[in-house]
């Protein structure tokens, strides 16, 4: 795309949309913090931006390969069902909230809740991320090769969190868990394929205490205050 | 005013609650459909004005034409056009069983015109039904996201974004394990065997700003053509409504406390919320200091409409379409017995029990839903035409005359025999 002429959310998607008609790879140049940019691309092509991106960063992938060579603002791959999405850059809060599948692999640092409420997929965070990860998770994977702030896995009934680093208190329902082989297993081929650099021996699981929680009842985690606007 | 849930005898209802809790140390918890409880009609306080010698004569209304039709979206691609300015509410598959789904669309479908599809997924099923009939369905993106991906979006005839309903805003929402089928954990991608949870907020919406940004995601996903609404239960009307206006919705839907719940706190049904008698003032103020109207810009208002003079009054106070939700389930046969949380609705309605579902022949039931949507449309015509219009915008305050102070108060609309708007409406 010719950099500079178009500059709306409107118009970088039309644009794309019209060139993902002839070309299985698009280029995107120079993106300059716009939100919502390369939504609800479906399977079959490759997207390559460079710039950063704003919020909702290719929300809603359905099966698409997005590469960001930049940072991107808040629910990077929001609700995406399938696909893979590359940030090579740090990301806001909220990376890989409500996915159902795909993975979405971040380069660099995340800011807090990745990962809340997902229900399948993969998120990789190579580098640190904040408190609240995994919060509602009901399934799927996150994993973070660094540090992790309090109260992952907060109020989880599902899925499995791996940390690579130091993590702070653990939120209600999460709990860690022995390594076990086959987590080294999906570990390694994982990192493999993905080119992760990481130790795989030092890795932490946490996983629901219990995945038939009650939602009604208060629990000792009552005086915790969920994350609100950052 | 009171709310609508509360029984006749107060006292009785409190000492039946102290001793649940006393047992059980849990919030009381029930559907608000129990015919057992005393209900007010909202609408009651207001009489239809017709007109005679001062203003038009009256219209026929069987040798005259009336327009009734609605249209949300009307300078898009593609806008949601309403026969009539009543839609159907469809519970979500789960709360509901598939064969209600189906009766739900089926009906709207036939009657032409919309049907608002709680928690996010159209079923096949569902699609080809509306399809079949000239249907319009209207999706929900609501804070689970249940089965919302970039295709469903792009095939609903519009979306809309829930950030509350009406019986119990701003609280969460929880699908007993017991109403959980294989399909259902499919379709919701969850979990069998336990419940599902539903966030009281959209988790990715941190602030209030967010909205416009999911507004625009969608219309990204959709090309711009498909109306987009934002639903809120009835708060803030004033401030939700001019929020919503400004993030650039098509419409604005308020859901009225005395809309139907299955369960949940009876704390928050009994007192959270404004009824529906209290929307319209404080959205049509919200309507009018940002040109709403001028926009294209709909309110849409779902309490509990019953019959063709409470759609009428609703739309002479300013709304432009209502929905049919405790009606529409009762038309397909609901018989209000208060148990949609047991999943053991002998009616086949509120139930994934499949032996139960077996009893309701949806075709049948969603011809019966068209004939009181049909019938319903039809009150509202002859209402219409005494008033002396032929067209339902043209109706509004004028139309109507409160015979309580309450509702004069509420609403602004003249007091019968005082015949003048309320001394603090003259200004």
């Amino acid at each position: 795309m010719d950099e500079g002429r178009i500059t709306t959310t409107q118009e970088i998607n039309k644009t794309l949309k019209q060139q993902l008609h002839d070309f299985k790879t698009v280029r995107i140049e120079g993106l300059l913090h716009q939100h919502c940019i390369a939504v609800g691309i479906g399977k079959g092509v490759k997207i390559i931006t460079n710039g950063n991106a704003g919020d909702l960063f290719a929300s809603l992938n359905n099966g698409a390969k997005i590469v960001l060579n930049g940072g991107a603002g808040r629910f990077v791959g929001d609700s995406m069902t399938e696909g893979e999405i590359h940030i090579n850059g740090n990301v806001g809060n909220g990376a890989g909230t409500y996915i159902s599948g795909g993975i979405l692999i971040v380069k660099g640092n995340a800011g807090g809740k990745v990962g809340q409420y997902m229900k399948n997929g993969i998120v990789v965070i190579e580098g640190n991320a904040g408190d609240f990860i995994g919060l509602h998770q009901a399934g799927g994977t996150i994993v973070v090769t660094g540090d992790v702030g309090d109260m992952a896995s907060h109020w989880k009934a599902g899925g499995d969190i791996y940390i690579g680093g130091n993590h702070g208190e653990i939120g209600y329902n999460g709990e860690e868990a022995p390594l076990e082989s086959e987590d080294k297993d999906f570990l390694q081929s994982l990192f493999k394929k993905y080119d992760i650099d990481s130790e795989i021996k030092e890795f932490k699981k946490i996983t629901a205490t219990n995945p038939k929680l009650d939602y009604t009842k208060k629990h000792k985690t009552e005086n915790v205050v969920l994350p609100r606007g950052e | 005013m009171n709310k609508t849930t509360r029984n006749e005898n107060l006292w009785e209802d409190a000492i039946e609650g102290i001793k649940k809790k006393a047992e059980d140390g849990k919030p009381l918890s029930k559907c608000n459909i129990d015919t057992t409880k005393k209900r007010t009609r909202p609408f009651d306080g207001l009489v239809v004005v017709p007109s005679q010698l001062h203003k038009n004569l009256p219209v026929d209304v069987y040798q005259e034409p009336l327009e009734t039709s609605v249209i949300i979206g009307e300078n898009l691609e593609k806008p949601l056009l309403l026969k009539t300015p009543i839609f159907v509410h469809a519970d979500s598959y789960g709360e509901i069983s598939r064969s209600a789904r189906n009766a739900l669309v089926y009906g709207g479908s036939l009657a032409g015109t919309a049907v608002f599809v709680s928690d996010c997924f159209a079923l096949e099923e569902e699609k080809e039904i509306s399809s079949k009939h000239g249907g319009k369905i209207v999706i929900e993106y609501s804070a689970s996201r249940a089965g919302i991906n970039a295709e469903t979006l792009a095939e609903a005839d519009a979306v809309e974004i829930k950030l509350s309903g009406g019986a119990k805003p701003g609280t969460s929402g929880i699908l007993p394990a017991k109403k959980i089928t294989p399909t259902i954990a499919k379709i919701r991608n969850i979990s069998i065997g336990h419940d599902a949870f539903s966030p009281a907020k959209h988790l990715d919406m941190d602030i209030p700003e967010d909205i416009k940004k999911h507004i625009e995601l969608i219309r990204e996903i959709t090309d711009y053509e498909t109306p987009v609404i934002v639903k809120i239960g009835g708060g803030d009307v004033y401030n939700d409504t001019k929020h919503a206006i400004n993030a650039g919705a098509d419409a604005v839907h308020i859901d009225c406390s005395e809309c139907f719940v299955e369960s949940l706190p009876n704390v928050a049904v009994e007192n959270v919320g404004v009824p529906v008698l209290g929307v319209f003032v404080p959205a049509q103020k919200a309507f009018k200091e940002t040109g709403a109207k001028e926009k294209g810009v709909k309110l849409l208002i779902s309490g509990e409409f019953m019959d063709g003079g409470d759609v009428y009054k609703a739309v002479a106070l300013g709304g432009d379409a209502v929905g049919l939700s405790t009606a529409s389930r009762i038309a397909i046969g609901c018989n209000a017995c208060g148990l949609c949380d047991t999943n053991d609705c002998e009616k086949g309605i509120a139930t994934n029990n499949a032996n139960l579902e077996s009893k309701l022949n949806w075709e049948k039931a969603g011809e019966n839903l068209r004939n009181f949507l049909s019938a319903t449309s039809e009150e509202l015509n002859i209402l219409t035409a005494l008033s002396g219009c032929n067209d339902i915008r043209e109706l509004d305050a004028e139309n109507l005359r409160a015979t309580t102070y309450d509702v004069a108060a509420i609403t602004g609309i003249k007091l019968i025999g005082y015949d003048k708007v309320l001394p603090m409406w003259s200004h």
